[in-house]
């Protein structure tokens, strides 16, 4: 179990001084494994992961769902379903900021990252409340912790690694995050009403609209759902494998781009480069979190926790409840990828012993990620939220963000507590 | 030396560029297998046989041609906490050190991965349906970890020969450098 600790610090030293983490993963993986057996076969079972991953059909989601995300991206429907829930919500005080909470949400059902619901949301949404004198903090707030739901309500590019990493069912994982994903958009709706309440000033009223925009407003977005629908009821009733469903959902968002005039033959090839590129970063990073956790496992680091934790007879829960805040911890200095390829090979094990259902650690695990995307000092959401909005400093939007962090504290332990949230729509399936 | 190096540097541009592109045509060709499998088999109760092998040799393709622009771009997963190791004469050479470190993994890895290739061509290897020889891709896949080797000796050296400018060396602009 030693070897493995030593194998860790020196992943983390070499990734915080800029080596790529695929590379850093593979070279500590490789060398602790032939530390411990020979380097035959640490290069050999290596090679063969990079041959059977890069080869992967469950994996083929990934590419599939980034080029759903994008294209939906291009083809401007961002815009129209933040209007959409504009005309629901804008009258309401801080109705604007819980607008951008309900965009960012639909917006997560068709696009598997983070980082570009964020991303897409502040173009369209941070205008808007401008407009209406929002405070700086609480508008980059919103889009910033909208955005987190981008990696939990389905489909989730972490949920598909999260699934070969642990051998869990990937449509089940998708499924499991509608549920947690809605009590998000809730609580982060109560976040935006606490702060209204504090400071009125923070978030104006809109206009109230009429029932003809209303409908008129849900008319543009009907397709853009009815994608959503598409791809994840047919995961859920069966009719499709996730693969198929994400394969089905591309050719249904190019359809639609192309249906509304956004496509040409160059959007099409800078989209399907950006996807292709996007995929093979992800994938040198997976090949070399496998080696690593292949080297990992050799050592018997899982096997070490495990009995380490029954030797201590801690209450299953609380050691759930330590490894999140771990997970809290990892979040402040480490990105979602990363963290979860370095320790769920790590948790998991322990977490299935101890007889805990690794869909419901699944989400859990997600949603601890999701809180470390807004986290001080280096909440990823917010520097992307800087990019975008040179002029706010990113202590304001760390300063906006505390309620919605707060929230989703809350949400992280009553899931913990209530596993049926989870777990309750995958059993039907 | 460096003028030469440059003019490397362009055609492997170039070259990434293409085998960049015939991925997203890859990428494509696997949205248009998808949607036939399904509807076929939906619709016409006539599922396009072998599809999984279809999807994971696309996936092979995909991946692995995205590999020599990758390398080339530095477009790498990176955790930037301490931005010292990125900038200046020390962020310069570190980041050398670390493309001769990729080099070397890269090779060790290439070899074995060749090793693959050649018994997967003597011994007649071949997908369990379709009957397809499995040696072109993991051919493929020696091929892309072998170029990004090259690749990143390239970058090596072209830093190399810019020692001159090494304090004003920033990783992020490095990035975008080979873009332009």
């Amino acid at each position: 179990m030693i070897e493995a600790l030593i194998g860790f610090t020196a992943v983390l030293v070499l990734a915080f001084m800029r080596m790529p983490l695929g590379v850093a993963l593979g070279l500590v993986g490789v060398v602790g494994f032939a530390h411990l057996s020979s380097y035959r076969a640490a290069i050999s079972s290596a090679a063969r992961l990079v041959i059977d991953a890069g080869q992967s059909y469950g994996l083929s989601v990934v590419p599939l769902f980034i080029l759903m995300g994008l294209m939906v991206e291009r083809g401007g429907m961002a815009k129209e379903l933040y209007r959409a829930a504009y005309v629901f919500l804008g009258h309401r005080r801080g109705g604007l900021a819980m607008s951008t909470i309900c965009a960012c949400g639909m917006f997560s059902a068709i696009c598997g990252s983070s980082l570009a619901t964020a991303a897409t949301m502040s173009k369209v949404s941070m205008p808007e409340m401008r407009r209406y004198k929002y405070a700086d903090s609480l508008a980059t707030a919103s889009i910033a912790a909208g955005g987190t739901l981008g990696i939990l309500i389905p489909p989730s590019v972490i949920l598909v690694i999260y699934g070969l990493l642990t051998e869990a069912s990937v449509g089940k994982l998708f499924i499991a995050g509608v549920l947690p994903g809605i009590v998000g958009v809730l609580f982060y709706l109560t976040a935006v009403m606490f702060v209204v309440s504090r400071n009125p000033e923070a978030g104006p009223a809109g206009e109230r609209t009429g029932w003809g925009d209303r409908l008129i407003a849900l008319r543009d977005v009907w397709a853009t759902l009815g994608l959503f629908i598409f791809v994840i009821g047919g995961i859920y009733v069966g009719a499709f494998t996730p693969t198929e469903a994400a394969g089905m959902g591309a050719a249904g968002s190019i359809l639609i781009a192309w249906w509304r005039g956004a496509l040409n033959i160059n959007v099409l090839l800078e989209v399907t480069r950006e996807t292709t590129m996007t995929s093979a970063k992800l994938f040198m990073v997976l090949f070399g979190a496998l080696i690593f956790s292949n080297f990992v496992n050799r050592a018997g680091l899982p096997d070490g926790l495990i009995s380490i934790v029954n030797s201590i007879d801690a209450s299953p829960l609380g050691v759930i409840f330590i490894i999140l805040a771990i997970y809290l911890i990892l979040g402040c200095v480490f990105e979602s990828l990363s963290m979860i390829l370095l320790t769920v090979p790590i948790f998991a094990p322990v977490v299935e012993a101890l007889g805990f259902d690794l869909i419901w650690f699944g989400i859990l695990v997600v949603v601890a990620t999701e809180i470390s995307l807004i986290t001080p000092p280096i909440g990823l959401n917010v520097f992307v939220l800087k990019g975008v909005l040179k002029d706010v400093p990113v202590s304001t939007i760390f300063k906006g963000v505390t309620p919605f962090w707060v929230a989703d504290i809350f949400r992280l332990i009553l899931l913990a507590l209530v596993p049926s949230i989870a777990l309750l729509l995958p059993s039907y399936m | 030396m460096r003028k030469f190096l440059t003019k490397t540097e362009r055609l492997v541009d170039s070259a990434s560029l293409f085998a960049a592109n015939l991925a997203a045509a890859v990428l494509l060709v696997l949205v248009v297998l998808t949607c036939i499998d399904v509807i076929g088999r939906y619709f016409f109760n006539n599922p396009l046989v072998g599809a999984v092998e279809l999807v994971q040799i696309c996936m092979g393709l995909i991946i692995f041609l995205s590999f020599p622009m990758m390398f080339l771009r530095s477009d790498h997963v990176v955790v930037d906490l301490v931005p010292q190791f990125g900038r200046g004469r020390l962020g310069w050479l570190v980041a050398i050190v670390f493309l001769f470190v990729t080099v070397g993994v890269a090779l060790a890895l290439g070899d074995r991965v060749y090793d693959y290739a050649t018994r997967a061509w003597e011994d007649g290897d071949i997908t369990e349906y379709l009957r397809i020889p499995r040696f072109p891709v993991v051919g493929l896949i020696t091929i892309a970890i072998f170029s990004a080797a090259a690749v990143s000796l390239l970058r090596a050296l072209v830093l190399l020969s810019r020692a001159d400018k090494s304090a004003q060396y920033n990783a992020e602009y490095e990035e975008g450098s080979a873009d332009s």
